[in-house]
């Protein structure tokens, strides 16, 4: 049964004062720029015609037609906007993000009301980050691929569902999330040797942020601002008396491939030697691999076409110079 | 694990709701109800009472027939196992109350045995805290060679290099939410690492497979301010790092010669003893501040100040014992060799977990 609607409510309460959004700065905006062109072509400033407010109804006229989603979005995070009075949406959550719902409510038409779902990401993400901008999780979001690509917060996030449905929590469910779009990455996963992210033992999100960082491919970073991989692998991380260059410099990806790969230890060459020949070829005659005969890393033996056989320590060495030991 | 299963299976039981406790009984059914239209209405329209645990678990038994081929390539690539399984569990409990918790989030993957196992608790309190507890369990196993090695049927290496470890991750966080703007944060992350396989000890131009044992421990403590303004964002931390990696290579008792199978002037060297002790601690303290800014709905701001002060302390001690001897063939020849060093190798790498079962 579906209750009756109540009466519409007709009061013209003021929105509240915008705390950020494209309308802060809208006025002094269009002030100077009024401004500037009287300045310049010497006439005075018409008065522009005044629009009638918009008329804000509140949460129970939303809930008399859209009770499937009024009742999920009661028990998810953004309900506490319908009772924070400090926000000043108080009794108007549904309208903090849909904008005023006066017109709509007379005309129950679509075109009569905001639909962030419709609207250019750009603009759909203003209304989320009205309240979400300067928060921790959002800190490098204009660097992140999500945003330069116009994905919307609405593209991973349900609003109005419930806290189990804002944002997938289930590792597996994460997953699947991202995969909807990185068919690719999720195919890399499939691989033999792999990060355990098709057994549910990790998620996207353990190495990468999604609302973007400071590293490319919006890589999580740990501790003193060091790649995520880190995080788990903390042997690797030194810091070391003698480095290898790249694992400091360039990052894990220069050797492994880390969603997955059919070699093993999920190098990104098949053979060990080839990866290490990129950069350690021909540079001498004598001490280097790939050097011709009778160099001392004689390719043509078994023994040196794995270089770790003798260099173990290829992610870096407290003692020796040449990652021996 | 296996004893604690049936208990988490019952508790989605225990917690339903009592038959028709959701429901306001409306009238009594034996009499006729149309009288009573209004009083039905009113009672179909009465909230469902809110159940204070839901969730879902999904357990099972897997089936392993036998392997075929190498179990240890079984072992490197899928690493399943047979027997009663805790596929899935998320569990959400409800305080009606409010008075410890407003929502209480239990979910595990992947226990009974699995390679991989997740745990993670979410609990919060409006405007007191939010709680994260995280746990991963994930096994590595790999037992592959890295190239065609030919010298394989000739000799011990059945691999260059080979492990069975472990590596676990704890990760608590607590926020606490005593107003809108300012949040005091910790949070402590350990992460481990345990197990043991073979590495390789190069002396001479000769190379002797070593069973090694591995350990590596890194604590982060932080803790911190986040300023969350309409204008800007500020989040002050003071962090610090504990690691210790202890990783000891050994072999003792049996007489081998590597894998260079060529007498120089008639003589191998074989190699009877090694230690190889690795020990290294290091701590680290970090402070960082994080600023972001919109002055203007034009213009972001950001900035990130880092202040770190890595120690490390590493000691490498070392002792080979070995012999020149004149070439003669040790026991048993190459495929007894070859045989012996796998059943070490077996007895050396801790049981998988599938394996345990069988």
């Amino acid at each position: 049964m579906v209750p009756s609607p109540r009466p519409r409510s007709v009061t013209h309460t003021p929105p509240p004062p915008s705390k950020r959004g494209p309308g802060r700065a809208g006025p002094w905006s269009a002030f100077a720029a009024v401004a500037a062109s009287c300045l310049l072509l010497g006439v005075p400033p018409r008065a522009a015609p005044q629009k009638p407010p918009a008329e804000f109804v509140g949460s129970e006229t939303c809930q008399g037609c859209h009770e499937d989603l009024f009742g999920p979005f009661s028990k998810s995070a953004h309900q506490r906007i319908e009772t924070d009075q400090r926000r000043g949406w108080e009794g108007r959550a549904c309208e903090s993000c849909h904008g005023p719902g006066g017109k709509h409510a007379e005309s129950s038409a679509a075109a009569d009301i905001l639909n962030p779902a419709k609207m250019a990401p750009a603009a759909a993400d203003q209304g989320c980050l009205m309240c979400h901008l300067n928060q921790s999780t959002r800190v490098g979001r204009l660097q992140g691929g999500h945003a330069r690509s116009q994905v919307a917060c609405v593209a991973c996030h349900s609003v109005h569902q419930g806290p189990a449905r804002l944002g997938p929590t289930r590792a597996a469910a994460l997953n699947r999330a991202c995969a909807k779009c990185h068919t690719s990455e999720w195919a890399e996963f499939q691989r033999p040797h792999r990060h355990k992210l098709p057994e549910g033992a990790m998620s996207c999100v353990d190495c990468h942020n999604p609302h973007g960082t400071f590293l490319p491919g919006s890589l999580r970073t740990v501790a003193a601002n060091e790649p995520g991989c880190f995080k788990c692998h903390a042997d690797k991380r030194g810091p070391f008396a003698f480095e290898h260059p790249p694992a400091r410099l360039q990052g894990c990806r220069t050797c492994h491939e880390p969603h997955g790969s059919a070699n093993p230890r999920m190098l990104i060459r098949h053979e060990q030697r080839f990866l290490c020949l990129e950069c350690h070829s021909n540079v001498g005659l004598t001490g280097n691999a790939g050097g011709p005969p009778p160099a001392f890393h004689d390719l043509r033996s078994s023994r040196y076409r794995n270089c770790t056989i003798c260099h173990t320590k290829i992610h870096g060495s407290y003692v020796d110079r040449a990652l021996r030991r | 694990m296996k004893r604690r299963l049936p208990l988490v299976i019952a508790l989605p039981l225990v917690a339903q709701q009592p038959r028709g406790a959701g429901l306001q009984p409306a009238a009594p059914q034996a009499k006729p109800p149309a009288p009573q239209a209004p009083v039905a209405v009113r009672a179909e329209a009465a909230p469902r009472a809110e159940q204070w645990l839901t969730g879902t678990v999904d357990f099972g038994y897997r089936w392993v027939p036998t392997v075929g081929g190498d179990f240890n390539t079984y072992r490197s690539v899928v690493n399943l196992g047979a027997g009663p399984k805790l596929f899935g569990a998320d569990l959400t409990v409800t305080d009606p109350s409010r008075r410890l918790f407003d929502r209480l989030e239990v979910r595990g993957h992947s226990w009974g045995g699995e390679p991989y196992n997740t745990a993670r608790i979410d609990a919060r309190k409006a405007g007191l805290y939010e709680f994260t507890f995280d746990y991963r369990n994930i096994a590595c196993f790999n037992f592959l060679p890295s190239f065609a090695d030919p010298t394989r049927e000739r000799g011990y290496f059945l691999n260059q290099r080979a492990f069975d470890t472990f590596r676990r991750s704890r990760d608590f966080r607590l926020d606490l939410l005593p107003g809108r703007r300012i949040t005091p944060y910790f949070a402590y992350h350990r992460n481990m690492g345990e197990g043991s396989g073979i590495t390789n000890l190069v002396l001479d131009g000769n190379e002797y497979p070593l069973g090694t044992r591995l350990y590596d421990r890194a604590d982060d403590y932080r803790g911190g301010f986040r300023f969350n303004y309409p204008r800007f964002h500020l989040t002050l931390e003071q962090g610090g790092i504990n690691y210790a990696d202890d990783q000891g290579a050994f072999w003792s008792g049996v007489r081998q010669g590597g894998n260079v199978l060529t007498p120089y002037f008639d003589q191998r060297l074989f190699l009877e003893t090694a230690h190889q002790l690795y020990h290294i601690r290091s701590d680290s303290l970090y402070t960082r501040g994080l600023f972001t800014a919109n002055p203007f709905s034009w213009v972001d701001l950001y900035g990130q100040f880092l202040y770190s002060r890595p120690h490390s302390t590493a000691v490498l001690s070392q002792q080979n014992t070995a012999r020149h001897s004149r070439n003669q063939s040790p026991a048993g020849g190459s495929v007894g060799r070859t045989s012996r060093f796998a059943s070490w190798f077996s007895n050396q790498l801790w049981a998988a977990p599938g394996a345990r079962g069988r």
